[in-house]
Order: C-alpha cells, then structure tokens, then sequence
C-alpha cells in the first residue's frame, strides 16, 4: 500500500527529480578468503525521463550495479536512494513491492517464462500483486502495450515460437505494463544481430520520450553511446569522468 | 485460474518424461499397496472363515471360568446341555444355528501300543450348521460320521498310522494288511476322576495342515464321548454359527446378556488368540511394507521437485526481479508436487483397484499340501482405499515442501546468474 501512494506521489512530482542517487556505493563479492571488489565508491545520479547508457566494459560493475539499482542485491556500503527514499533497510517482501511497482527489469537473455504466452508473460507482474486490477482492464492494458511494442500478431505465442528481437520486445512490454518509474535494461540487445538491435534500440527511446520513462542502459557496446543523450562511463568499479 | 497454479501445471506437461515417470513411481507403488492388502484381506478372511467353518465357530459358550483353566480340568465346567439353552442361544439375533460339544484328553490303545489323544465330541446332527466344514479332509476310503452313529470315530491320519487303524477296506500306505484292525480303545476320566473305557470304530482318517491334528485328533459322537466321561445329557461347550462375521462383537453382546454372569461368550479369537496373533502381525507387516512403499514415492517425488528447481533456477530469478513474493514461489512448487501427487494417486488408486478386481475374478491358489485347495479372492473396502489415496497425496505434498522453500529462498541475484 505504502508503495503505491509512493508511486502515485512520485507522479505527481516535476521532471527535475533525481530517481537515483548514488553515493560513495561500494561492493564487495566474497569468494571464500578472497573478495572482489566489484563496485569501488560509485557516485553518481539519474533525472527522471533521462535515458542514461552506463558504458563500461566487461567485468566493470555494470550489472553490479543495475542489480543493486533494481532492489535485487543491497550494496556493501554507501548510500543509494530510490526516488529519494533509502531502500536499503526494506526486508524482502518490501524490495519485491518496490521492483514490482517501481522496477522494470529488461535482460540480455531475455527471460522470459517459457510455459506461459507473450500476453501472459507481459501481464504476469501485475497478476501477482496482492491487490489486482480488473482482467479485462488489465487485457486492455496489455493488447495496448503490445500494439507499441510492435507484438499484435504474436499474443497468444509462447516463447520459444519468436525470434530474438520478438522475445526482447516481450520483456520491454512486460517491463512497461506496471507503468514503472524506472527501466535497467542490462545489454538488452547483446544477443541480437546489428539491425534488431537497433530497432529495439529506437524503441526503447521511443518509449522514453512518450512516456517519459526513465530508462538506465548498460552496455559495453559503444555504438550505442551516440544514441544516447547522456552516457556514464564505468571502469573496474569506478565511474570515469568524460 | 490462478495464474501460479497455471505454470505448476503446464510445467507439469511440459517436462512431459520426468512427469510420466513421477506418476508411474506413485502409480505402481499405490497399485502394489491396494493389491498386497488386497491379497492379505483374502488370506485374513480365509482364515477367519477356515478357523470358524472347519473347527471353532464364531462364538462359543462355556461355563463361566473354562478358559481360564483349560490347563486344569476342563470338564468340571460341563452344564446341561437341554433343548431350553439350545432354543435361548438360537433366538439370539445374529445367531444362525448352535452345536454341543465336549473337548477332552484321553488314552486311546490298540490292545498293544497306547497315544494321548485329543477328543472332539460333536453333535453330528447340528454340528453341520454350525462348522459346515468340521468333518474336515478326510482320505479316501473313509467316511464321514452319520448321525446314525452310535460308537464311530474319525482319527488323524498319523495317530491311525502309529496304531496300525484304518477303515475297513483301507490299506494304510505302509502298513502290513493282515495286522491292520479296525477298532480303538479310549479310557478316560469323569470330573470326578473315575476312570472309564469304551470301544471305538474307525470309519475314517483325517488329514490337517497342523501335524499335531493328523497325530492327535479324534472326533467322535457326542454320545460316546458322554457315556465315557460319565457326562450324560452335559456338554463343555455349545459353538455357534452367525449371519454376519462383521457383526461378531454386537452378537457376542447380545448372547452374553442373554445367558447371564453364569456362562461366558467367546469369539474365535479370544479362544485361538495364536491365529488372531498371526494375523495380527501379517496386518503389521502389510503396514510396514505400504509405509517403505510410500517412502519411496516420496523420494522419487522430491527428487522431481529438486530438479525442476535447479532446471527453473533463472526462471525464479525472473520472477523475483519483477517482484514475485516467496511464499508465491514456494506455492507453484508446492503446487506443482500437489498435482502430480493428486493425479497420480488417482491413476494409481484406480490401477490398483482394477488389479484386485483381475486378482478377485481370477483367484490366487492357496499352496497346501491338502488336496481341497481353496481360491483366494482380494479385495479392498473404501475406507482403506480412502485411506491409501489419502498418503499418496500427503506424501507428495510432504516431498514438495522441502525443494518448495528451498526455491523460495534463492537469492535474486544468484538465481538470475543460473545459467
Ligand atoms: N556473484 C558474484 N560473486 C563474485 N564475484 C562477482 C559476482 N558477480 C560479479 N562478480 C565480479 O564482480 C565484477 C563485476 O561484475 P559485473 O557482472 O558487475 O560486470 P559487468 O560489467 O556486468 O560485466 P559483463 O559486461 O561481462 O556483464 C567482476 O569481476 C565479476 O567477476
Ligand atoms: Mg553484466
């Protein structure tokens, strides 16, 4: 409940809002006696409706640091504050509240669930909040969604009957369908050739413009840098200065 | 549908091999349960019926105190044995018919070599409706006790074999034909101790599955057994026949309040507690062996359960990203062993049943050496089928617990890193 007055407040608020904060954000992998330090003192911030490539190469933190972004994995030290509210105290249930309404997540491999078609993966996120919405609202959502996302023909197919481009743009629609703050898309088009990358490129960025979404895109692709409005430049778990 | 109930399902059917091999593990092994009590439920039966046709009869009346000191002198506990007390235990309701007899030990002789015998006096005229099968297997050439019978006796085969006795016209296997006679002599003693003898001809030799019986028994008329224990117009016991072996207890009630505190009513059991003890303990065996059974499902279940996890460990990481709550994850696995569980135990009770319906048409042959060999014929009643149905599905429930929590208590990020 006490998100969903967040996340309507969080409407209510104007553009220049910071969605991310970070500060100082550290973390430390402990492999038994041995620790990496995958993410050195991170500082950096996101305004909501930016589209912001975090550039780095492999290894550098990237995911790392969109996981603990997402509420998936809480950092070492430092402070990071989501929407201006600290998150770091929230115990699990409450993190999965956070993502649910929050967080849409978008992966390199897709994943999508195999068993269940391209309707029901989009509005799965929705069909497990403890307060639903109306199906036939929720149909009417998702037929929309997916008339953006490019997907009408494809609705009642599972997974495993669409290409590359087809699934990711299944996990785009499914990461739209709870109307997120912000969308972590970790090298989404990383398993896709030239062209369908570009197109799910351009519709990532349309979809921020339309929708003012803002989007956080991890890639070590630099092509993808002069799409971007802003690029934030990671290496070995530091960010780069430009 | 519950849309987490709808992926336990389909993932049910999409794992279609692994599925088809959990709901045959829970099928054999519900179908081996029903058709082993099933067989055991025959055996049971046929015992039962065998203790009761043959030899016991479902209840027996005594003197109150008999039991007790069937060691001591059981004859002491003889009573009357009048048309009154036959006509009292037969308006009985329940009760289909009632025999006199007198139980006792005595000295049987040839003129040269003497044994120890166990006497069985029965009333020949309604022993039949009491034991219908009392006259037991006899050989050939023997014959069975007529009520005409005033001074005939059936004696086990071995006892006739150490005597030297047959029928008339019977050759005993072994033994030299001109030596062969044809009458006994039994001594015994009344309550009060005095000793009597009386002469007796063999029409017949009994055979039994006990090899005490073929060595000791000898059935004789009641009225022979009367005049050589000094017991006329008495008896020890009166057995019983009933409509409904099911409703033994409520009978033996019934016939304890009508007799009074003077006489006491037994079933079969309290007076061959050996065969209700043998029976008792092939239950316990059937009990054990069902209990392995369905441990095994479970463990084939949980190992299912295991490996869907581990398969589907991304896919729970996927879930979690877009904020799916444990117990929600803990559900579609549990679910998932639930309905394999239910399915299965379904197949399975149905399998089974059909198996003992096949075994209970057919009949399973019961090995003795005797020549009269009966059929078994299984058979299950509802409430223990309830009851098997009722464990398979708990158990699978009980597999899918632990491989459940343990999907429910990944960690996001390590599940999305499964490859
Ligand atoms: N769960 C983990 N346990 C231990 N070390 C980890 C773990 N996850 C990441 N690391 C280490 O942390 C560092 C950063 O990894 P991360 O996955 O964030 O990099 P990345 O920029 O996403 O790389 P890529 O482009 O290959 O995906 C790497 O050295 C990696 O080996
Ligand atoms: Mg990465």
């Amino acid at each position: 409940m006490a998100d969903q007055s967040a996340v309507s407040a969080g409407k209510a608020r104007v553009g220049s809002q910071n969605i991310i904060q970070i500060a100082d954000l550290k973390k430390i992998y402990q492999l038994g006696k041995t620790s990496v330090e995958a993410l050195r003192g991170v500082n950096f911030s996101v305004a909501e409706g930016e589209f912001t490539v975090v550039l780095g190469p492999s290894g550098s933190g990237k995911t790392t640091l969109l996981n603990i972004i997402g509420c998936l994995d809480r950092a070492t030290s430092g402070q990071y504050l989501l929407d201006g509210e600290d998150v770091s105290n929230r115990d699990f249930n409450d993190l999965a509240e956070v993502r649910n309404f929050k967080i849409g997540f978008i992966f390199q491999n897709f994943n999508l669930i195999p068993v269940l078609n391209v309707i029901e993966n989009i509005e799965f996120p929705c069909l497990v909040r403890d307060k639903r919405e109306e199906r036939a609202k929720l149909r009417e959502r998702v037929r929309a969604v997916c008339a953006e996302v490019g997907l009408e023909r494809f609705m009642t197919h599972k997974p495993d009957e669409l290409s590359g481009g087809q699934r990711q743009r299944v996990a785009i629609a499914r990461a739209l369908i709870t109307e997120p703050r912000l969308v972590l898309a970790d090298e989404p088009t990383a398993n896709l050739d030239s062209k369908t990358s570009d197109q799910i490129l351009e519709l990532m960025q349309r979809l921020n413009r339309e929708h003012s979404t803002t989007f956080l895109f991890a890639t070590h692709d630099p092509r993808v840098m002069e799409l971007a409005r802003r690029t934030v430049r990671i290496k070995d778990g530091l960010v780069v200065p430009d | 549908m519950n849309i987490l109930f709808q992926i336990a399902v389909r993932n049910v059917f999409r794992n279609r091999r692994r599925s088809l091999f959990t709901l045959s593990a829970i099928l054999v092994g519900l179908t081996v349960v029903l058709a082993i009590a099933g067989v055991s439920n025959a055996f049971y039966r046929y015992s039962i019926e065998n203790a009761v046709n043959v030899k016991l009869g479902a209840l027996q009346v005594h003197k109150r105190g008999y039991l007790n000191n069937l060691s001591l002198n059981p004859l002491t506990f003889n009573f009357e044995y009048s048309p009154e007390i036959l006509k009292k235990v037969e308006s009985v309701k329940g009760v289909k018919a009632a025999s006199g007899r007198i139980v006792f030990r005595g000295l049987v002789s040839n003129g040269r070599n003497q044994a120890l015998f166990f006497g069985n006096a029965v009333d020949v005229s309604r022993e039949d409706n009491v034991c219908p099968r009392w006259r037991g297997t006899l050989t050939d050439g023997s014959r069975p006790l007529n009520p005409e019978d005033r001074g005939q006796a059936l004696v086990g085969q071995e006892l006739a074999r150490s005597l030297n006795v047959a029928p008339k016209g019977l050759q005993l296997p072994d033994a030299k034909p001109e030596t062969a006679g044809e009458f006994l002599n039994l001594s015994g003693a009344s309550p009060q101790g005095r000793q009597n003898a009386v002469d007796v001809q063999v029409v017949g030799l009994s055979r039994s599955l006990l090899a005490i019986e073929e060595k000791r028994s000898l059935t004789l008329p009641l009225t022979v057994a009367q005049s050589l224990l000094g017991l006329e117009g008495r008896v020890t016991e009166i057995a019983l026949s009933i409509e409904d072996l099911d409703s033994i207890s409520a009978v033996q009630r019934r016939l304890q309040a009508a007799l009074g505190d003077e006489f006491e009513v037994s079933t079969w059991s309290d007076v061959q507690p050996f065969l209700r003890d043998v029976l008792f303990r092939q239950r316990v065996m059937i009990g054990i062996i069902s209990l392995i059974l369905f441990v095994l499902v479970l463990f084939v279940i949980a190992n299912t359960m295991t490996m869907a996890v581990f398969e589907r460990t991304r896919e729970i990481g996927t879930m979690l990203s877009v904020g799916i709550k444990r117990r929600q994850i803990q559900s579609i696995f549990l679910a998932e062993a639930v309905f394999i569980g239910v399915v299965g135990a379904a197949l399975g009770t149905v399998t089974g049943l059909i198996a003992v319906l096949i075994l209970n048409i057919i009949g399973i042959p019961l090995a003795s050496g005797l020549a009269e060999t009966g059929l078994l014929h299984p058979f299950v009643d509802f409430g223990f089928t309830l009851a098997a149905f009722a464990v398979a599905v708990v158990c699978s429930s009980l597999a899918g617990i632990f491989p459940a929590r343990r999907a429910s208590h990944l960690n996001p990020v390590d599940a999305l890193r499964a490859s």
